[in-house]
């Protein structure tokens, strides 16, 4: 977007005289409004200037000539000398001059130039070089005896500014103006802008506290109402439909926006659920909570804009954790404030409540001993106090006790901002205060700790001892379109209506039918209902599929039912066969005390096998007693020893028996024996006792 | 010097990984002429006195020495490795592997359980996933039309229970039994939300920590975590402490940590707020309440980016990452 510097100063006086210096500053200022000042240009630039003196260079056939500067801005700096050929030259006649670095049209540049010591820093035009129609000799300057001949000034300086597409504000000279403000001094914008205002705002039940912001230019009182407009640049409905979604959506607070035109006066009435609603003398405009988005249009130029606080069960009854979190600590209104400063860069006022005062909620009482409790931190209780007030509490002191040293005897009377709807005990304050001061604060000591005790319980045995036999484990949602006894009355989809019955729904989704081998297993929980109670019960899924090589010099053959039986077997549950019911998925497979072992029958996946077990078994009792000493010793006698001549010669010991084997022709027995620490009998002795 | 550390780290960790002799001898090259070590150069050419120019040479000499160190170790090792040759058929399956979120919670398990809180050992408790409304929400001080209750974000089973939206409803039982007396407990255990992203799933796992005792402050607590945090990690962490708000806690943190170069969520915490024991009817006594989610803890230390991968479980066993049980 292109302006003149002369069409900014109509809005804004510099004071800064120097153009370079001058254009640093737009610069540095346009990069805090996201703009950016594309270089500059100058229309036609030839001035007309006076020659003061002309001086005569000896043994040079062009003179030297002073001209008068000084009416024009961004010249001050520049020397005034100008060596010219022109025999016309005389002190005090008026001529067109090119100053330094303008181009002329016909692409001569000018630069400085030296002759025979002599600088000339500029050029005297002809009328030809001007390209005007005045009478000129040849070899002779311009000689302007009336000196109304139209050219432009220096000041006609073009600026370019690139303007962010979103930034609708600065897409006019009045918006340029107001966003460069700090650079010079603003004119007519704030000619309008009143600062001191003190005018009764209604306040009902701290719902509402109608706040001012942006350049007021018109105000008017109606009954008990305020309206407060602002002017804004082009295309202010775009500008004013992001300012009110970016408000609302952002922090979640309300506001409202009419253009002037549409409304004779405003009424705010509040409604029986303490939502204010704003109304003119025909119809209603806007409802607490709702934005009103039919008030403005392209062609708005006055608004009004009109923000209240609502409490935020009140806005779509929406009462959020993150919205508590959000305001923890900030004042929404000024938040709403800096929102609108930086959108649409108006000027700021301040907030101006009912009657003058902040509307205030409960009341807290804070023992000040209660800070040290929660926190370690000995603060004052004057410390306290500048803090909360800071955070605008109202806070009076109330000692207890009439001993001055006594600081645990001091309590803080607390009145809360309407917005804390999140302090509602003493703890609430000193979060507050502790807040402020700095979690870092806190004095904290680090412990070092040693792992030491890595207890592996029975379930993780388990899996350990799956892992080493080759099977993955996995992890499943139990969310299936099995139909069962529990049914999600809300699923993410039908297919996820139902809480699993058996571990096989998510497992089997698992299966790549290409795949070698499919062995996997999972530790979950099944969900039931017996005699209408809801049961969760955890069971060990175990799920194989493809093929396998068992030696080395056959070739490789699909799983059997009998391999997921041998993967079972090897994990040493206690299992113990039943005639229980199949799952409907089974082909056939064996029912167990605490589950099961099947085929699965009619999948895609051809020859998979599944297990359902119980992770209960006599292998918790086999867990080792650390106090006990154990000491295991296998004795190999004839086939004639029977076990109850070993128990006889062994009746003086602990003992019991953990494996017998036969062979050809002898018999090995294993034994345990409890704590002793070495071995009862030389093996000799034993052989001999036993033969 | 403790950028050369990190450095230091980060170079181990490729090291460590790494099969190649000759990529360790890049490696090494690489890490012992580091942007960080020439800023080091530079510092010294700063320095003011000859105190601070040795400890400078210093740190960069044992920078230097540990990593020709390290690359020498792993070089032999690879070169030991090369030599021992299985001459016998290789056998028929792989090893399996636990699942990444199964080794996390151990991981977690383990380190509460080396951890005592004056001299209480962490007792684990476990409650059922499907959960009364009341002890899901209101006796966690929830009010009714807190959205966290509508049916966009719970599963409802019937007009009584729901899917526990979070541990902490084992918080509400271990309360209602425990009403008057100190106590150390933990939980592990599933949670369900409706929500799925590439970083929500709609059943995750959650850990949680409680402590009952007078002296469970707001500073006991922030040691605690550090401690659990550096233990679970295994190295000093920084940290950030960010006030946050949950209804069941009165002084609620959120946990940052430095990992990676940049600021991670990892747990919230707080003083249980004196409603919840007045809901459970119990006694009030200071207590304190830490949890997280463990897919978070798996995911920043396995560097896993999407959550859903960890239930997809089909990626799970090519990575080297989770071969074999760790």
């Amino acid at each position: 977007m292109k302006i003149t510097l002369k069409w900014l100063q109509k809005h804004i006086k510099f004071h800064e005289t120097d153009l370079k210096k001058l254009l640093t500053s737009i610069e540095c200022e346009c990069i805090k409004h996201g703009m950016e000042l594309d270089g500059f240009e100058l229309i036609n630039p030839i001035l007309q200037v006076q020659v003061t003196n002309v001086e005569n260079i000896a043994g040079m056939k062009v003179r030297k000539c002073t001209v008068d500067l000084s009416p024009f801005v961004g010249l001050i700096n520049q020397p005034n000398t100008v060596l010219c050929g022109g025999v016309n030259a005389r002190t005090g006649m008026y001529t067109l001059m090119c100053p330094l670095n303008t181009t002329l049209s016909n692409g001569l540049k000018i630069v400085e130039r030296k002759i025979k010591n002599e600088m000339s820093y500029g050029m005297l035009m002809s009328a030809s070089e001007a390209n005007v129609d005045l009478p000129c000799e040849n070899g002779c300057i311009l000689d302007l005896e009336d000196k109304t001949v139209k050219v432009h000034s220096y000041e006609d300086v073009v600026l370019n500014f690139k303007v962010p597409f979103h930034r609708w504000d600065l897409h006019c000279v009045r918006g340029i103006a107001r966003a460069l403000q700090n650079i010079g001094e603003l004119i007519s914008l704030r000619n309008t802008w009143k600062t001191d205002f003190n005018w009764k705002i209604p306040v009902h039940n701290e719902t509402s506290i109608v706040m001012t912001f942006g350049e007021v230019c018109n105000v008017s009182v109606i009954e008990d109402v305020i309206v407060f407009m602002r002017r804004i640049g082009k295309d202010s409905a775009k500008s004013l439909q992001m300012l009110n979604d970016f408000v609302l959506l952002d922090i979640g607070h309300p506001i409202a926006i009419y253009d002037v035109k549409y409304i004779d006066q405003i009424y705010v009435q509040y409604n029986a659920n303490k939502t204010v609603a704003i109304r003119n003398s025909v119809e209603l405009i806007c409802e607490g909570g709702m934005r009103n988005i039919r008030g403005y249009d392209d062609d708005t130029i006055n608004v009004v804009i009109e923000a209240g606080y609502f409490h935020k069960e009140n806005i779509n009854s929406l009462k959020t954790d993150s919205a508590y979190r959000f305001w923890l600590g900030i004042d929404n209104e000024q938040m709403v404030l800096e929102y609108v400063y930086n959108l649409i860069n108006g000027e700021k006022s301040s907030i101006y409540y009912g009657n003058g005062i902040m509307p205030m909620s409960k009341s807290i009482k804070l023992p000040i001993g209660d800070i040290y409790k929660y926190t370690g931190l000995s603060i004052s209780a004057e410390h306290a106090m500048d803090i909360l007030k800071s955070n605008k509490f109202v806070c009076k002191m109330e000692r207890i006790s009439q001993d001055d040293n006594v600081n645990d005897l001091i309590c803080i009377e607390c009145q809360c901002p309407s917005w804390r709807k999140d302090i509602v005990l003493p703890i609430d304050i000193v979060e507050e205060i502790t807040r402020f001061i700095g979690y870092d604060k806190i004095k904290t000591y680090e412990k070092r700790i040693g792992i030491n005790e890595v207890s592996i319980d029975l379930v993780e045995q388990v899996k350990l001892q799956l892992c080493a036999m080759g099977l993955n484990e996995i992890y499943k949602f139990p969310f299936t379109d099995k139909v069962s006894e529990i049914v999600i009355q809300n699923p993410i989809n039908t297919q996820e209506s139902y809480m699993r019955r058996h571990l096989f729904y998510g497992m089997y989704d698992n299966v790549n039918v290409g795949d070698w081998s499919n062995r996997f297993f999972t530790y979950d929980t099944v969900y039931s209902k017996k005699n209408d109670e809801i049961v969760e019960e955890r069971y060990l899924g175990i799920l194989i599929n493809g093929r396998s090589m068992r030696f080395w010099n056959e070739s490789s053959c699909v799983y059997t039912f009998f391999d997921l039986k041998q993967v079972v077997y090897s994990l040493g549950l206690q299992l113990t066969v039943c005639n229980g019911e199949l799952p409907d998925f089974a082909a056939y497979g064996l029912t167990y005390n605490e589950g099961y072992i099947v085929k699965i029958k009619n999948t895609i996946a051809e020859d998979t096998y599944f297990a359902q077990i119980k992770v209960i078994s006599k292998v918790s009792e086999l867990k080792v007693d650390s106090e006990k000493r154990y000491i295991d010793v296998s004795i190999r006698c004839d086939k004639s020893v029977d076990w109850l001549r070993v128990t006889e010669v062994l009746k003086n010991y602990d003992f019991y028996l953990f494996d017998v084997f036969e062979g050809d022709g002898f018999i090995k027995y294993g034994i345990t024996f409890v704590n002793i620490d070495e071995v009862p009998m030389s093996d000799l002795l034993l052989l001999g006792e036993l033969s | 010097m403790n950028k050369l550390q990190i450095i230091y780290d980060e170079y181990l960790h490729k090291v460590q990984n790494e099969v190649s002799e000759l990529n360790i001898l890049k490696m090494k090259n690489d890490y012992s002429n580091h942007i960080e070590v020439g800023l080091m150069y530079d510092k010294l050419k700063l320095a003011n006195n000859n105190e601070e120019k040795g400890e400078i040479i210093r740190a960069i000499k044992e920078f230097k020495k540990q990593v020709e160190e390290m690359a020498n170790k792993y070089i032999q090792l690879i070169k030991s490795q090369e030599k021992k040759v299985d001459v016998l058929l290789p056998v028929s399956d792989k090893m399996g592997s636990l699942h990444p979120m199964t080794l996390t919670i151990n991981e977690i398990k383990t380190v509460i359980r080396n951890m005592s809180f004056e001299d209480m050992k962490f007792e684990f408790r476990e409650t059922s996933e499907i959960e009364t409304a009341f002890n899901n929400f209101d006796a966690l001080n929830i009010p009714a039309l807190h959205p966290c209750r509508t049916d966009h974000q719970s599963f409802s089973i019937d007009n009584e229970h729901i899917l526990r939206t979070q541990t902490t409803s084992t918080t509400a039982h271990i309360l209602q039994q425990n009403k008057s007396e100190n106590g150390a407990y933990f939980t592990i255990g599933k949670t369900y939300r409706k929500d799925s992203d590439a970083t929500h799933v709609p059943m995750f796992h959650q850990w949680e920590i409680l402590v009952i005792h007078n002296k469970a402050n707001f500073p006991a607590l922030l040691t605690f975590l550090k401690t659990f945090l550096n233990a679970f990690f295994g190295k000093q962490l920084e940290y950030r402490f960010r006030p946050s708000f949950f209804p069941f806690t009165r002084f609620s943190t959120e946990v940052d940590i430095w990992f990676n170069g940049r600021w991670l969520e990892v747990l919230g915490c707080g003083i249980i707020a004196p409603e919840v024991f007045e809901q459970c009817n119990s006694d009030y006594r200071m207590t304190f309440a830490v949890g997280g989610g463990v897919e978070r803890l798996c995911m920043i230390k396995n560097s896993i980016t999407d959550i859903r991968s960890l239930y997809g479980n089909k990626k799970i066993f090519g990575f080297s990452t989770f071969g074999g049980i760790r």
